[in-house]
Formats: C-alpha cells, structure tokens, sequence
C-alpha cells in the first residue's frame, strides 16, 4: 500500500535545518547542544511515528520536482529504507551525546556539530530515496559533508587522509552516475521497483556492465577489497566521526547501494537467469565478500592502533552484509539486512570504548593498555559484551545475523559461506580476545589500579549499545525489533 | 509413562545461582572471603531446587519452562529430563563441596570477587547445559560455559596461567566453531532443533554423507571439550594450573559436559537406532579405547600430582564416551552414572591435592613422603578416591565399570572389556604409589636424594613438622566427597539413587 506523506522529507529536511541553526549561532555551546540534541530526537520520532506503517508494509512516498521525464527527486520508504534510517537516527542521538562529551575542549566545534547533523540529514535522505538519481544525490552529499569531519584535526596526516577519501569515493560516485545513466537508457526509468527494473532483453553483455561499475562505485564505501584504502587513514578523524560516519552512516551507504541495485534495480529472478547464461555475477560478489571477511580479518590481526584494528574488523564484517545479499536466498539477505544494525551497534560500542580510553589516557595503541580493565572497568566491559557479538558468540546480537546468513548459505547450496564465517568468527575471536586480556588480566605498567571510569557521556552511550547487543541477540523474534522489519523487508524482494 | 509438566522448577535451578551472582557483586568487597558462603548458598539451593525435581522425574515427569523465542519456531527452552538432572544434580553437589573448600583454599588470594563471581556463573551455565530442551539453548549455555571458564583458569595470573588460558581459549573455540557449524547443519536438514527421545534425523530422509559430515563435526567439537586424544591438547595444561577447588569442577564436570553433548547427539539428535545404523558407533569406541589406554600410560609418567590427575581425566571421560557410543543399555547405564560418580571421586582427589599445597606447599609427588602423618584425613579421602577410581568394589568407580563391561559383553565387543581392565590397572599404578609414598614412606626418606635434595633440607625446615591438618571447611568437603564414592558405590541400585533415574533414561533413548 502506497501512501504520500510529507514525513519522508520532514526527516532530513530537520538534520538540515539544526545545520543551518548551528551555523547561525553555533559560538553559543548550549545553543549548539541544544539544537543537536533537539534535532536528533525530533527526527528519531519522526521517523519513528512511521515504523508501525513500515511494519505492515505500507511505504510512504513524497514526490518533489520532476527533474526530466521520467527522473524525479522522489523520497519513499519502503521496509528496508525505513530500516536504514531507524538504524541511522537511532544512532545519531546516542552519538550526539558522546560527541557533546569527546569534543569538548577541542576547536572548529561549529563546524563540527553543522557537518555532523547536515551528514546525518543526508544519511536518512539515501535510506528514503525512493530512485537511483536521488539515492546518487544523497550518496554524493555524504561524501561532501563528511570530508570537514575527517580533516577536522587539520594535521598533515588528516588532510592525506581527506584527499584519499575524497579521491577513493568520487571516483566510485562517478561509476555509480554512469551506471545510473546506463540504466535509464535500457529501462526508461531509475525507480526503485519490486523486483527489478531490467530486462534480460537488454542484453547479458550490458548487464555485466552495469553491475560491475554498480558494484565499484557502491563497493568503495561498502570497503569490499581491493577498495578499501580510503577507511583505514580515515581513522584520523575524531573518534565520534569514525564510529558514526565509519561505522554506521558512510559505509552502510555503500551496502545499502549494493542492496537496492541487487534487488530493486536487477531483481532476483534476473539474477538468476543471467546465472543461467553464463554471467553469474552474484557468485563473483560472493567471492569477492568471502575474500573480504578472510583477508579484512586476516589484516586487523596485525593492527596495534586500536583504532586501525576497528577498521579493518569493520570492512570484514561489512561483507558479511554483502555476502548475505549476494546468496540471494531469504534468510540470508534477512541476515545481511539485520547485520546492518547489529554490526552498527557492536561497532559504535567499541569505537566509543576506544575514544573513551583515549579521552583519558591518551592511549591510541593496543600494546599500551595493559590493565586499562582495572581503571575503566565499565567500559572494558562494554567493550569485551561487544566482542563477544563480533564473535557471534550465542546469545548476542552477531549470533542472530551469523544464524540467518548461514542458513541462508545452506539454502543457496554455498556450504563453503557457512566456513567462511566461522573462520571468521574464529579469526574475530583472536583479535578481539587478546584486548580483553591485556585488559584485564595483565598489571598496569605503572601499577595504579586505582579505578578512574570515563565521564558519563561516554559511559551511557557504551551501556546502551552494549545492552542492545545482548537485547537483541535474546529478544530478536519480539514485535518491533529489527528482525522485523528486515522480515517484511525480505518479503518485498522475493514477492 | 513420560509425562511433560510445565514448571517454574527448571528456571529457578539456572537462574537462582545468578541471583546470587548479583549478591556477591554487590555485596563481595565487603565480605571478603565470607562471600565464600554465598557461593555455598547459592550452590546449596540449586542442589534443593534440584531434588524437588528428583521424585518427580523417577516417576518420569519431565519438568519444561519456555524462556523466549530467539528465532522463529526456536524457544530459549529448559526442560529437565532424567539425563539431565543426573548431570544437574552431579554438578550442584560438586559446586557444593567446591565452593565450601575454595573459603579455606582461596583465603588470602587474590580477586576474590571475580573467582566466587564466576564459579556460581559457571554453575548456572552448567544446570543450563543439562536442562536444555534444545540444541539451539544448550549452545548458548555451553558458549557461556566455556567463555566464564576462563577467568577462573587462569585465576592465578602467572605466566604459565596465561599460557594455559590461551591454549584453552583457542581450543575451545575450534571446538565451538564445529559445533555451531554441526548445529546449523542439523536445523537445515531436520527444521528443528529440539531434542527428541529418539533423535530428529533419519537416513532416508537426508543421506549418508551429510549425516556422517554432521556425526564427525559434533564429535569434533565436543570431542575437545570431552578431551578425547587427540584434541585433548588443553587439559593437561588448564586443570592444573586452576585453583584447586574450581580444578576439580573442571575435572568433575566441565569436561563431562562436553560428554554430555556427546549423549545428547547420539540419543536425542541421531537417536540410537541410526547410529547404529550408519556404523559409526566401533570407529568412535576405538578412538576412545585409544585414549583411555594412551591417557593412562602419560599419566603414569607426571610427577605433578594434579597433572596427573588430569591425565586420568582424560581416561575417565572416554569411558563415558565409550559406553555412550556402545549402545546397549548396560554400557549406557554404566557411563551416564560414571557421569556421577566421577564427579565425586575427581572432585575430591583435587580437593585433596589442594589441601596439600595450601598445607605444605607441595605440588610434586615425589616430595609427598609421609604426607599422610600430617594431613592424615586429606590423604584417608584421597585414598578412598582414589581407590574408587581403579575401580575397587564396592566404591562408585567399580558400579561404573561393572556396567560398562557388561554392555561390552552385550555388545559382543570383548576387546573392550580387555581395555577397560588394562585400564584399571594402569589406574592402580598411577594411584597406588602416590598412597604408598604418604603413608608408607617417612618424611625426609628420598628415593631419589640426588634429584630433590635430601634429608638435610627437610629436617632443617621446621616448620614443616609441625603442618597441622587442613581447616574444617576444606576438610568437610573432601569427607563428603569421599563419603559419597563409598554411598554411590554401596547403594548404587537403591531407588532414589542416580542410576534408577538413569535406568528411566535409557529406557526411551534406546528403545
């Protein structure tokens, strides 16, 4: 059922607006926090006041300008653009809180807080863009709006890293134009449509194209390898950015991109059919997300900066989402949708836990925390919660996603997935495990195990996070949980 | 007459010692070691919470609480049947007469509150393991157990501690990668996970090779845990270097959990009737023949008393596993009780090498001579222990035994029965020296003067002529333990007693 609501483009039209307020008066700190906060959660009820809809499968559309015939700036949200942007607003007020906490005493905190909300708008604008072209917009709008973020210490460091970021991710932006060109010019439209806008009449030979330069483009900020450099130098930029920027918001982006091109641009019954004749294009994007997770992993095992090792976790685990959208069976694209969130929350948590220590004892490397368990013990133990889920340890979160995509592998006949992911849980198990040791099973070098826990700002954003991973690992099948609405998301593709 | 009842019971059982978990962590810094007693308390009423179950169950209720639904058509589900509560009601007493002793052992540690912490968690995720209705519970519990295992390993926090916790970790989680692998399989060809009488697969239905894949994933993963050779790298290394009174739950229970999971595969997941017929019941007998002869010969060579007892662990187990995989109703009867009756016999024989080295300091055996004039009621326990596990009658080891021999017989299997033997034999040559060298040999008497010093060093150390006797909490429970072995051994076929309820068990599983 479709129904037109402006809510749609209340949401990020909100994000955009506390930008522009803070902007205006953002030299005051608590004008600035107010509006943050404010516009954080009025947008979270926003599209909140929207979820119960989404449940029953009602997608809500605001159609704007008709650019030319055919392609229009056109906001819906279906199951799974609903599900992005729960995951994205959600987030944003927990992250909100942390970063008023972590930026305190640092500079340029206007520009800061502006670009954060106005990435946030954009965020919710792609989970809600209802075409290719607007998704291509918002896409693009990320990229712009996060590059303040990452060079936001100004270092020469960060500013390579900004112009590494901005190189990597325009140039996949440029393929996703084309592609996006590509197919108005054989389907006549780029609406988002159940199941699929292409024809094999097109041809087998355009269709590789189109997905392979889809795959590229969207694959940069999906961090599907070789395409990856650009996160791990993205790691310079305040830990608030990497956690929601490169955990959440700007590498989802690029998941959320293969999902609508797999399954609302092809369709599975295409995909299937040009398996058929040849050109299983799928089985490549399994390969290369199973290569992914193998080697990301392989690759945070040699990390000591703590961050660098979030990093590389994070572009293995993004793969799991790919890998379960690419098995193109139910349960594993219900999987990968719910690896969305899932993997968003266990990764916020240690990003935080990593600032946390940071903020109070300017520790940036692994090899440096021994003990750090004794004087932070909360956090530590947020953080070992969220290792456990990384791991897919039952009963967290990671194991429910873990579940479905191997069942989903089973389904598609593809048992080596299901390896693939337990060696990675295995290989998560190694990186991940020995920090909880140094933590709290070895002495402090300088001996002080005198407890001296974080600021709350920084305690009540871990504590929430890591609950949700044991929430929803014990209460996935309740009523209006992700697991859900990833369901009816599901439902959608394989109607 | 099986009767299924829902009731609180089974919930309050798993979930009461977590209560407790919350007291001690609030109230622990502030008790110090008096939180020892919490931990008893929290032992103590889910051993009661157990035997209100226990009349019930002979009478062949099976007491059932829904918790939740994790994934569609899959419930967070306990239900205590006879087969676990007997696991259940081995563990609550072990952790009873473990908790009592770590008060005098632990006095004077360190981390206390973390170690009695995680003990009364380890005991909730035992209970778990053995009251779950189904795969998908019982992996939860047993991940559980095996990540709140660790702290307790590696309590000590010495180099060889970490050492031992690592080699642990990475074991434990290749065996669980395998399981959860097998786990998974199984739900995709069976669409259910829940633990039937007769096992939920059938080789019509899914053929040879998946269910064989399935058979060799679960016994590898299990296989680690249960320490068959030769993924018994850990054991060695982790019992020995643990507290003592949390060494002898790790060899009391937590490796027959992973024989546990061995059962339940074989009875409630395949069911008996196709393990027999896929044939793989002999190859999995020999590898464990295999091990319970070999564990033996290594244990013979440790000078280390608790590796040594650790070595006969490994033994031990495989005798579950071996009158599990037999498949009649003797051989089963014999490991589910040896379950039990294990539990008791290397409960206290840890307990007892415990008391030594809190007492005297000493690890080695070949420094215990005339250990037995000092610590004369530790070394009174160890010898019945001891003597229960070489399978002396009328003590616990030797009901065990009989059982399984005579499920070898019926199993027409005879080599079996030769290996059993053997290993009784070997069991007396580990054992027996160890009693000889405390009561027999006076203190100061060196065998091997060149290797241990000599006379010299001992009579110039006074103060270990006057070692007194361990204090009363770690001596009870060794008193108990020893108590229980002569009592299991004795009454073993009274009713209310394990082996009747296991009798109701296997009545099912092997019809």
């Amino acid at each position: 059922m479709i129904v037109h609501d402006i809510r749609p483009l209340l949401a990020p039209t909100i994000s955009i607006l506390c930008a522009i307020l803070i902007f205006w008066r953002g030299e005051n700190t608590y004008l600035r926090r107010i509006f943050s906060i404010s516009a954080a959660i009025l947008k979270w009820v926003i599209v909140l006041s929207m979820l119960p809809g989404s449940l029953k499968g009602v997608i809500y559309v605001t159609e704007l300008i008709p650019f030319t015939p055919g392609i229009s700036f056109l906001l819906r949200v279906d199951a799974l653009g609903m599900f992005f942007g729960m995951v994205s607003s959600t987030l944003w007020i927990i992250t909100t809180v942390y970063a008023i906490g972590y930026m305190e005493g640092e500079h340029a905190r206007k520009r800061f807080f502006a670009f954060f909300a106005l990435c946030v708008s954009t965020t919710v604008g792609l989970a809600f863009a209802g075409n290719l072209f607007t998704l291509f917009v918002f896409y693009e709008m990320l990229t712009v709006s996060t590059y303040p973020l990452v060079i936001h210490e100004e270092t020469p460091e960060a500013m390579k890293a900004g112009r590494k970021y901005l190189v990597y991710t325009l140039t996949g932006g440029s393929l996703i134009l084309f592609a996006t060109a590509l197919v108005f010019y054989q389907a006549n439209t780029v609406a988002f449509d159940q199941p699929g806008i292409l024809s094999i009449n097109s041809g087998v030979g355009i269709l590789v194209v189109i997905f392979a330069m889809f795959m590229l483009g969207f694959g940069v900020k999906a961090a599907i390898m070789p395409l990856h450099g650009w996160l791990p130098s993205a790691m310079v930029a305040p830990t608030p950015v990497s956690a929601l920027l490169h955990a959440v918001a700007v590498v989802k982006a690029g998941v959320f991109g293969i999902t609508r091109v797999v399954y609302n641009i092809f369709g599975v019954s295409l995909l299937k059919e040009m398996a058929s004749k040849g050109a299983d294009v799928a089985s490549v994007l399994m390969w290369a997300a199973m290569i992914t997770i193998v080697l990301g992993s392989l690759m945070a095992l040699m990390q000591d900066g703590f961050k660098k090792r979030l990093a590389y976790s994070t572009i293995s685990q993004l793969s799991y989402i790919v890998l379960g959208v690419s098995l193109l069976t139910p349960d594993s694209v219900m999987g990968g949708i719910v690896h969305i969130v899932n993997q968003a929350f266990m990764k916020i948590t240690m990003f935080f836990v990593a600032g946390a220590i940071y903020k109070k004892t300017h520790k940036k490397n692994i090899s440096e925390m021994h003990g750090i368990g004794h004087k932070m013990p909360i956090t530590m133990a947020t953080f070992t919660i969220a290792s456990f889920g990384m791991m897919g340890l039952p009963p967290t979160a990671g194991f429910i996603s873990k579940w479905y995509l191997s069942l989903g592998a089973l389904a598609a006949d593809k048992p080596i997935a299901v390896i693939v992911l337990l060696l990675s849980s295995f290989l998560n198990a190694i990186y991940f495990l020995p920090i909880v040791y140094r933590a709290y099973f070895m002495k402090p070098l300088d001996g002080d195990t005198t407890m001296d826990e974080a600021h709350w700002t920084f305690l009540v954003p871990c504590i929430i996070c890591a609950l949700y991973t044991i929430g929803l690992g014990l209460f996935a099948e309740l009523p209006f949980v992700p697991l859900e609405l990833s369901r009816i998301a599901v439902t959608q593709f394989f109607r | 007459m099986l009767e299924q009842v829902t009731s609180i019971l089974p919930f309050l059982a798993v979930f009461i010692p977590i209560f407790f978990v919350i007291l001690i962590f609030i109230f622990g810094e502030k008790l110090g070691i008096r939180m020892g007693w919490l931990a008893f308390a929290a032992s103590v009423s889910t051993l009661f919470i157990i035997l209100l179950m226990w009349p019930g169950s002979l009478e062949g209720t099976i007491f059932k609480t829904h918790l939740m639904m994790i994934v569609p058509g899959i419930w967070m589900f306990i239900r205590a049947d006879q087969l676990g509560l007997v696991l259940a009601l081995g563990a609550a007493i072990l952790w009873s007469m473990s908790t009592m002793h770590s008060i005098g052992y632990m006095k004077g540690e360190h981390a206390l509150r973390r170690y009695f912490s995680f003990v009364v968690l380890c005991l909730a995720w035992t209970v778990g393991v053995a009251t779950s209705g189904n795969l998908f519970t019982y992996l939860i519990f047993y991940e559980l157990f095996s990540i709140s295992t660790y702290p307790l390993i590696v309590h000590e926090e010495t180099p060889e501690a970490l050492a031992a916790g690592k080699k642990y970790m990475i074991y434990i989680l290749v065996g669980s990668s395998f399981i959860l692998f097998a786990i998974i399989y199984t739900y995709f060809l069976a669409g259910t996970l829940t633990l039937s009488k007769t096992g939920i697969l059938s080789l019509a239905e899914h053929g040879r090779v998946p269910l064989l894949i399935l058979f060799w994933s679960y016994m590898i993963g299990f296989g680690v845990k249960a320490a068959i050779m030769p993924l018994h790298g850990w054991v060695p290394d982790a019992h020995p270097i643990a507290p003592a009174p949390f060494s002898a739950i790790l060899s009391g229970v937590m490796v027959a959990v992973g024989t546990f999971g061995i059962m339940r595969v074989t009875f409630n997941v395949f069911g008996a009737s196709l393990v027999r017929e896929l044939g793989i019941s002999l190859p999995m007998a020999y590898i464990v023949a295999f091990t319970i002869i070999v564990s033996s010969l290594l244990a013979l060579d440790q000078d280390n008393l608790k590796r040594r007892l650790a070595y006969s662990t490994i033994g031990q187990m495989s005798y579950i596993v071996l009158g599990t995989v037999l498949l009649t109703t003797s051989s089963v009867w014999g490991a589910v009780v040896h379950i039990v009756n294990h539990a008791f016999m290397k409960g206290t024989l840890f307990m007892c090498a415990g008391n030594i080295i809190k007492q005297t300091g000493k690890k080695n055996i070949s420094q215990m001579r005339g250990i037995g004039s000092k610590l004369p009621l530790t070394m009174a326990a160890f010898t019945v222990a001891a003597l229960g596990m070489i399978g002396v009658p009328p003590l616990a080891g030797f009901i065990s035994k009989w059982y399984l021999c005579i499920g070898s017989l019926d199993a027409k299997e005879i080599v079996f029965v030769v290996v059993l033997l053997l290993s009784s034999l070997l069991g007396a040559a580990y054992f027996l020296p160890i009693i000889y060298t405390a009561f027999f040999q006076k203190p100061g008497e060196e065998t091997f003067p060149e290797r241990h010093g000599g006379h010299a060093e001992d009579a110039a150390n006074p103060k270990e002529k006057s070692t007194p006797e361990a204090p009363k909490v770690m001596i009870i429970p060794i008193l108990v333990g020893a108590a229980g072995v002569i009592i299991v051994g004795l009454f073993a076929e009274i009713r209310y007693f394990p082996l009747s309820v296991i009798k109701i068990a296997t009545s099912y599983f092997l019809k």
